[in-house]
Protein backbone atom coordinates (compact mmCIF):
# COMPACT_ATOMS: atom_id res chain seq x y z
CA UNK A 1 0.00 0.00 0.00
CA UNK A 2 1.65 3.21 -1.20
CA UNK A 3 1.73 5.50 1.83
CA UNK A 4 2.86 9.02 2.77
CA UNK A 5 3.31 10.67 6.17
CA UNK A 6 2.51 14.34 6.76
CA UNK A 7 3.41 15.85 10.13
CA UNK A 8 5.43 18.84 11.28
CA UNK A 9 6.63 17.03 14.42
CA UNK A 10 9.87 15.11 13.93
CA UNK A 11 9.23 12.64 16.75
CA UNK A 12 5.77 11.69 15.47
CA UNK A 13 7.23 11.29 11.97
CA UNK A 14 10.01 9.08 13.32
CA UNK A 15 7.52 6.91 15.20
CA UNK A 16 5.30 6.46 12.15
CA UNK A 17 8.32 5.76 9.94
CA UNK A 18 9.46 3.06 12.34
CA UNK A 19 5.99 1.41 12.39
CA UNK A 20 5.60 1.65 8.60
CA UNK A 21 9.03 0.14 7.99
CA UNK A 22 8.10 -2.87 10.10
CA UNK A 23 4.90 -3.45 8.12
CA UNK A 24 5.23 -5.53 4.96
CA UNK A 25 1.96 -4.08 3.60
CA UNK A 26 3.28 -0.52 3.47
CA UNK A 27 5.48 1.05 0.83
CA UNK A 28 6.59 4.40 2.24
CA UNK A 29 6.48 6.77 -0.74
CA UNK A 30 7.15 10.07 1.03
CA UNK A 31 7.52 11.92 4.31
CA UNK A 32 6.50 15.58 4.43
CA UNK A 33 6.79 18.12 7.22
CA UNK A 34 4.22 20.48 5.78
CA UNK A 35 0.95 20.18 3.88
CA UNK A 36 2.09 22.19 0.82
CA UNK A 37 4.90 19.75 0.05
CA UNK A 38 2.48 16.86 0.43
CA UNK A 39 -0.01 18.56 -1.91
CA UNK A 40 2.66 19.04 -4.62
CA UNK A 41 3.53 15.37 -4.34
CA UNK A 42 -0.11 14.23 -4.43
CA UNK A 43 -0.78 16.33 -7.52
CA UNK A 44 1.82 14.21 -9.33
CA UNK A 45 1.42 10.80 -7.75
CA UNK A 46 -1.50 8.81 -6.40
CA UNK A 47 -1.15 7.05 -3.07
CA UNK A 48 -3.33 4.54 -1.24
CA UNK A 49 -2.89 5.87 2.28
CA UNK A 50 -1.89 9.06 4.07
CA UNK A 51 -1.20 9.59 7.78
CA UNK A 52 -2.08 13.25 8.14
CA UNK A 53 -1.56 15.60 11.07
CA UNK A 54 -4.39 18.09 11.54
CA UNK A 55 -2.60 21.02 13.14
CA UNK A 56 0.27 22.28 11.03
CA UNK A 57 1.36 25.88 10.37
CA UNK A 58 0.53 27.54 7.01
CA UNK A 59 -1.86 24.84 5.82
CA UNK A 60 -3.71 22.42 8.11
CA UNK A 61 -4.34 18.78 7.33
CA UNK A 62 -8.05 19.48 6.81
CA UNK A 63 -7.22 22.24 4.30
CA UNK A 64 -4.99 19.78 2.47
CA UNK A 65 -7.92 17.33 2.21
CA UNK A 66 -10.15 20.14 0.90
CA UNK A 67 -7.62 20.92 -1.85
CA UNK A 68 -7.03 17.41 -3.16
CA UNK A 69 -8.57 16.28 -6.44
CA UNK A 70 -8.76 12.68 -5.21
CA UNK A 71 -8.79 11.14 -1.75
CA UNK A 72 -6.65 8.24 -0.69
CA UNK A 73 -7.46 6.54 2.60
CA UNK A 74 -6.62 8.98 5.38
CA UNK A 75 -5.70 8.40 9.00
CA UNK A 76 -5.97 11.77 10.74
CA UNK A 77 -3.68 12.37 13.70
CA UNK A 78 -3.82 15.09 16.33
CA UNK A 79 -2.97 15.69 19.94
CA UNK A 80 -6.37 17.33 20.39
CA UNK A 81 -9.31 14.98 20.74
CA UNK A 82 -11.70 17.67 19.50
CA UNK A 83 -10.66 16.91 15.90
CA UNK A 84 -12.25 13.46 16.16
CA UNK A 85 -15.54 15.16 15.16
CA UNK A 86 -13.95 16.63 12.01
CA UNK A 87 -12.52 13.19 11.26
CA UNK A 88 -16.07 11.84 11.22
CA UNK A 89 -17.26 14.69 9.00
CA UNK A 90 -14.45 14.04 6.51
CA UNK A 91 -15.19 10.28 6.56
CA UNK A 92 -11.53 9.42 7.06
CA UNK A 93 -10.59 5.82 7.80
CA UNK A 94 -9.45 6.49 11.35
CA UNK A 95 -8.49 9.19 13.83
CA UNK A 96 -5.57 8.68 16.21
CA UNK A 97 -4.86 10.86 19.19
CA UNK A 98 -1.14 11.52 19.60
CA UNK A 99 1.25 10.26 20.70
CA UNK A 100 0.76 7.43 18.22
CA UNK A 101 1.73 4.17 19.89
CA UNK A 102 2.39 0.95 18.00
CA UNK A 103 -0.78 -0.85 19.13
CA UNK A 104 -2.97 2.05 18.07
CA UNK A 105 -1.15 2.23 14.73
CA UNK A 106 -1.79 -1.49 14.20
CA UNK A 107 -5.47 -1.04 14.98
CA UNK A 108 -5.66 1.79 12.43
CA UNK A 109 -3.95 -0.43 9.86
CA UNK A 110 -6.58 -3.12 10.42
CA UNK A 111 -9.26 -0.57 9.53
CA UNK A 112 -7.23 0.60 6.51
CA UNK A 113 -6.82 -2.95 5.23
CA UNK A 114 -10.50 -3.73 5.71
CA UNK A 115 -11.53 -0.64 3.75
CA UNK A 116 -8.89 -1.41 1.08
CA UNK A 117 -10.32 -4.92 0.72
CA UNK A 118 -13.88 -3.59 0.37
CA UNK A 119 -12.82 -0.99 -2.22
CA UNK A 120 -11.07 -3.72 -4.25
CA UNK A 121 -14.13 -5.96 -4.08
CA UNK A 122 -16.37 -3.19 -5.37
CA UNK A 123 -13.86 -2.34 -8.14
CA UNK A 124 -13.61 -6.00 -9.19
CA UNK A 125 -17.36 -6.38 -9.20
CA UNK A 126 -17.65 -3.23 -11.33
CA UNK A 127 -14.91 -4.41 -13.73
CA UNK A 128 -16.88 -7.59 -14.37
CA UNK A 129 -19.94 -5.77 -15.72
CA UNK A 130 -19.07 -2.28 -16.89
CA UNK A 131 -16.46 0.32 -17.69
CA UNK A 132 -16.29 4.07 -17.30
CA UNK A 133 -14.95 6.45 -19.96
CA UNK A 134 -14.04 10.11 -19.63
CA UNK A 135 -16.26 12.22 -21.85
CA UNK A 136 -16.81 16.01 -21.76
CA UNK A 137 -15.38 16.24 -18.25
CA UNK A 138 -17.62 13.45 -16.96
CA UNK A 139 -17.13 9.79 -16.25
CA UNK A 140 -19.74 7.95 -18.32
CA UNK A 141 -20.78 4.43 -17.31
CA UNK A 142 -21.00 1.91 -20.13
CA UNK A 143 -22.41 -1.52 -19.25
CA UNK A 144 -20.55 -4.18 -21.27
CA UNK A 145 -23.76 -5.56 -22.72
CA UNK A 146 -24.51 -2.18 -24.34
CA UNK A 147 -21.12 -1.88 -26.04
CA UNK A 148 -21.07 -2.88 -29.73
CA UNK A 149 -17.36 -2.62 -30.51
CA UNK A 150 -14.09 -0.74 -29.99
CA UNK A 151 -12.21 0.72 -32.94
CA UNK A 152 -8.60 1.86 -32.87
CA UNK A 153 -8.04 5.20 -34.66
CA UNK A 154 -4.45 6.45 -34.38
CA UNK A 155 -3.71 7.18 -30.72
CA UNK A 156 -7.41 6.98 -29.81
CA UNK A 157 -10.11 4.37 -29.42
CA UNK A 158 -13.70 4.84 -30.50
CA UNK A 159 -16.10 3.13 -28.10
CA UNK A 160 -19.38 2.44 -29.94
CA UNK A 161 -22.30 1.59 -27.71
CA UNK A 162 -26.05 1.33 -28.21
CA UNK A 163 -26.34 4.84 -26.76
CA UNK A 164 -23.65 6.54 -28.85
CA UNK A 165 -19.95 6.96 -29.42
CA UNK A 166 -17.14 7.99 -27.05
CA UNK A 167 -13.51 8.63 -27.92
CA UNK A 168 -10.82 7.77 -25.39
CA UNK A 169 -7.05 8.13 -25.53
CA UNK A 170 -5.08 4.89 -25.51
CA UNK A 171 -4.08 1.73 -27.32
CA UNK A 172 -6.38 -1.20 -28.10
CA UNK A 173 -3.88 -3.63 -26.55
CA UNK A 174 -3.93 -1.78 -23.21
CA UNK A 175 -7.72 -1.64 -23.30
CA UNK A 176 -7.97 -5.37 -24.08
CA UNK A 177 -5.95 -6.14 -20.94
CA UNK A 178 -8.44 -4.18 -18.81
CA UNK A 179 -11.61 -5.74 -20.20
CA UNK A 180 -12.73 -8.67 -18.13
CA UNK A 181 -15.86 -9.47 -20.16
CA UNK A 182 -15.59 -12.86 -21.91
CA UNK A 183 -17.83 -11.82 -24.81
CA UNK A 184 -15.34 -9.21 -26.08
CA UNK A 185 -13.06 -10.58 -28.77
CA UNK A 186 -10.29 -8.98 -30.79
CA UNK A 187 -11.06 -9.73 -34.43
CA UNK A 188 -8.55 -7.41 -36.09
CA UNK A 189 -5.61 -5.27 -34.95
CA UNK A 190 -8.01 -2.30 -34.94
CA UNK A 191 -11.19 -3.89 -33.59
CA UNK A 192 -12.53 -5.54 -30.46
CA UNK A 193 -16.16 -6.62 -30.84
CA UNK A 194 -18.96 -7.75 -28.54
CA UNK A 195 -19.78 -11.23 -29.81
CA UNK A 196 -23.38 -10.86 -28.62
CA UNK A 197 -23.93 -7.95 -31.00
CA UNK A 198 -22.85 -9.66 -34.24
CA UNK A 199 -25.59 -9.72 -36.87
CA UNK A 200 -23.74 -11.95 -39.34
CA UNK A 201 -20.31 -13.10 -40.42
CA UNK A 202 -19.21 -13.28 -44.03
CA UNK A 203 -15.79 -14.49 -45.17
CA UNK A 204 -13.38 -11.95 -43.71
CA UNK A 205 -15.81 -9.53 -42.11
CA UNK A 206 -18.67 -9.34 -39.67
CA UNK A 207 -21.55 -6.94 -39.24
CA UNK A 208 -22.61 -5.17 -36.06
CA UNK A 209 -25.50 -2.79 -36.56
CA UNK A 210 -24.74 -1.38 -39.98
CA UNK A 211 -20.97 -1.42 -39.49
CA UNK A 212 -18.91 -3.90 -41.49
CA UNK A 213 -15.88 -4.89 -39.42
CA UNK A 214 -12.93 -6.73 -40.96
CA UNK A 215 -11.73 -10.03 -39.47
CA UNK A 216 -8.02 -10.59 -39.91
CA UNK A 217 -6.75 -13.95 -41.12
CA UNK A 218 -4.89 -14.44 -37.85
CA UNK A 219 -7.99 -13.83 -35.72
CA UNK A 220 -10.53 -15.74 -37.82
CA UNK A 221 -9.99 -19.20 -36.21
CA UNK A 222 -10.64 -17.68 -32.77
CA UNK A 223 -13.80 -15.96 -34.03
CA UNK A 224 -15.11 -19.22 -35.47
CA UNK A 225 -14.29 -21.16 -32.31
CA UNK A 226 -16.04 -18.51 -30.17
CA UNK A 227 -19.42 -18.81 -31.88
CA UNK A 228 -21.97 -21.60 -31.66
CA UNK A 229 -21.63 -22.82 -35.25
CA UNK A 230 -23.98 -25.70 -36.06
CA UNK B 1 21.38 9.88 39.73
CA UNK B 2 24.42 7.60 40.01
CA UNK B 3 22.13 4.72 40.78
CA UNK B 4 20.09 5.44 37.68
CA UNK B 5 23.17 5.54 35.48
CA UNK B 6 24.34 2.30 36.99
CA UNK B 7 21.03 0.58 36.26
CA UNK B 8 20.29 1.95 32.85
CA UNK B 9 23.72 1.71 31.26
CA UNK B 10 23.93 -2.02 31.81
CA UNK B 11 24.19 -3.66 28.42
CA UNK B 12 22.11 -6.80 28.06
CA UNK B 13 23.98 -10.08 27.59
CA UNK B 14 21.44 -11.09 25.02
CA UNK B 15 18.29 -9.36 23.80
CA UNK B 16 16.23 -12.47 24.39
CA UNK B 17 17.49 -13.30 27.86
CA UNK B 18 18.05 -10.00 29.66
CA UNK B 19 15.53 -7.31 28.79
CA UNK B 20 16.85 -3.76 28.74
CA UNK B 21 16.02 -1.95 31.95
CA UNK B 22 14.60 1.52 31.53
CA UNK B 23 15.28 4.27 34.04
CA UNK B 24 12.91 4.32 37.00
CA UNK B 25 13.22 8.12 37.04
CA UNK B 26 11.30 8.18 33.80
CA UNK B 27 8.07 6.37 32.94
CA UNK B 28 9.80 2.99 32.67
CA UNK B 29 6.59 1.09 31.94
CA UNK B 30 5.77 3.33 28.97
CA UNK B 31 9.35 3.26 27.69
CA UNK B 32 9.57 -0.50 27.99
CA UNK B 33 6.26 -1.00 26.16
CA UNK B 34 7.27 1.46 23.45
CA UNK B 35 10.95 0.69 22.88
CA UNK B 36 11.55 -2.61 24.68
CA UNK B 37 11.46 -4.67 21.50
CA UNK B 38 13.12 -2.03 19.33
CA UNK B 39 15.87 -0.15 21.17
CA UNK B 40 17.13 1.45 17.95
CA UNK B 41 13.76 3.16 17.68
CA UNK B 42 14.28 4.47 21.22
CA UNK B 43 17.73 5.80 20.31
CA UNK B 44 16.25 7.78 17.42
CA UNK B 45 13.41 9.21 19.51
CA UNK B 46 15.60 10.16 22.47
CA UNK B 47 18.16 11.62 20.05
CA UNK B 48 15.60 13.91 18.44
CA UNK B 49 14.35 15.02 21.86
CA UNK B 50 17.78 15.67 23.40
CA UNK B 51 18.94 17.59 20.33
CA UNK B 52 15.90 19.84 20.03
CA UNK B 53 14.26 20.42 23.40
CA UNK B 54 16.56 23.15 24.70
CA UNK B 55 16.09 25.29 21.60
CA UNK B 56 12.29 24.90 21.82
CA UNK B 57 12.30 25.77 25.54
CA UNK B 58 14.44 28.87 24.82
CA UNK B 59 11.89 30.06 22.25
CA UNK B 60 9.05 29.30 24.67
CA UNK B 61 10.71 31.31 27.46
CA UNK B 62 11.56 34.29 25.25
CA UNK B 63 8.01 34.36 23.88
CA UNK B 64 6.72 34.29 27.48
CA UNK B 65 8.96 37.25 28.30
CA UNK B 66 7.49 39.13 25.33
CA UNK B 67 3.89 38.04 26.02
CA UNK B 68 3.87 36.51 22.54
CA UNK B 69 0.90 34.16 23.09
CA UNK B 70 0.77 32.96 19.52
CA UNK B 71 4.36 31.66 19.56
CA UNK B 72 3.88 30.21 23.05
CA UNK B 73 0.84 28.29 21.89
CA UNK B 74 2.58 27.04 18.72
CA UNK B 75 5.71 25.85 20.54
CA UNK B 76 3.72 24.27 23.37
CA UNK B 77 1.59 22.44 20.82
CA UNK B 78 4.71 21.29 18.97
CA UNK B 79 6.57 19.89 21.99
CA UNK B 80 3.85 18.65 24.31
CA UNK B 81 3.82 15.03 23.12
CA UNK B 82 7.60 14.95 22.81
CA UNK B 83 7.84 14.71 26.60
CA UNK B 84 5.65 11.61 26.60
CA UNK B 85 7.94 9.90 24.09
CA UNK B 86 10.85 10.14 26.56
CA UNK B 87 8.86 9.07 29.60
CA UNK B 88 7.98 12.52 30.96
CA UNK B 89 4.23 12.46 30.54
CA UNK B 90 3.69 14.82 33.50
CA UNK B 91 5.56 17.50 31.54
CA UNK B 92 3.31 16.81 28.56
CA UNK B 93 0.36 17.72 30.77
CA UNK B 94 2.07 20.90 31.93
CA UNK B 95 2.84 21.84 28.31
CA UNK B 96 -0.79 21.16 27.43
CA UNK B 97 -1.75 23.71 30.10
CA UNK B 98 0.58 26.25 28.49
CA UNK B 99 -1.04 25.64 25.11
CA UNK B 100 -4.52 26.20 26.58
CA UNK B 101 -3.58 29.28 28.62
CA UNK B 102 -1.65 30.81 25.70
CA UNK B 103 -4.60 30.31 23.36
CA UNK B 104 -6.76 32.13 25.96
CA UNK B 105 -4.05 34.83 26.21
CA UNK B 106 -4.08 34.25 29.95
CA UNK B 107 -1.11 36.03 31.58
CA UNK B 108 -0.72 33.28 34.19
CA UNK B 109 0.88 31.22 31.39
CA UNK B 110 4.18 32.98 32.06
CA UNK B 111 4.60 31.31 35.45
CA UNK B 112 3.67 27.91 34.00
CA UNK B 113 6.34 28.37 31.31
CA UNK B 114 8.88 29.07 34.06
CA UNK B 115 7.69 26.01 35.98
CA UNK B 116 8.09 23.87 32.86
CA UNK B 117 11.60 25.21 32.27
CA UNK B 118 12.62 24.40 35.84
CA UNK B 119 11.11 20.92 35.83
CA UNK B 120 12.57 20.12 32.43
CA UNK B 121 16.04 21.24 33.54
CA UNK B 122 15.74 18.94 36.54
CA UNK B 123 14.64 15.93 34.48
CA UNK B 124 16.79 16.42 31.38
CA UNK B 125 19.86 14.69 32.89
CA UNK B 126 17.79 11.52 33.34
CA UNK B 127 16.68 11.69 29.72
CA UNK B 128 20.25 12.23 28.55
CA UNK B 129 21.43 9.31 30.67
CA UNK B 130 18.72 7.10 29.21
CA UNK B 131 19.74 8.18 25.71
CA UNK B 132 23.35 7.21 26.40
CA UNK B 133 22.36 3.85 27.86
CA UNK B 134 20.11 3.07 24.89
CA UNK B 135 22.92 3.98 22.52
CA UNK B 136 25.32 1.76 24.45
CA UNK B 137 22.87 -1.15 24.39
CA UNK B 138 22.24 -0.90 20.65
CA UNK B 139 25.98 -0.56 19.95
CA UNK B 140 26.59 -3.69 22.03
CA UNK B 141 23.98 -5.55 19.96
Amino acid sequence: MKTILVDDNLMEIEALKSYCQSSSDIELAGVFQNAQQAMSFLNKEEVDLMFLDVEMPEMTGLELIDNLSYLPQIVLTSSNREYAYEALEYEVTDFIKKPILLKRFQKAMEKVEERHRRINEVALSSAATELYVRSDGKLVRLPYDEILYFENVGDYIKVISERGMHIIYGALKTLADKLSYPRFLKVHRSYIVNLDKIVDIEDNSLVIGKKVIPISRAHKPLVISSINLI
Amino acid sequence: MDKILEVSTQAPESNNQVPFEFSKDLDAAFLSATYGSNLAFGVKMFGIFVNSIQQDLDILESSATNNDYSTMRAIAHKIKNNFTWVGLSELSKLTGQIETLASEENSSVVSVVKDLGDKCSARLPFVEAQYRSLEAATTAC
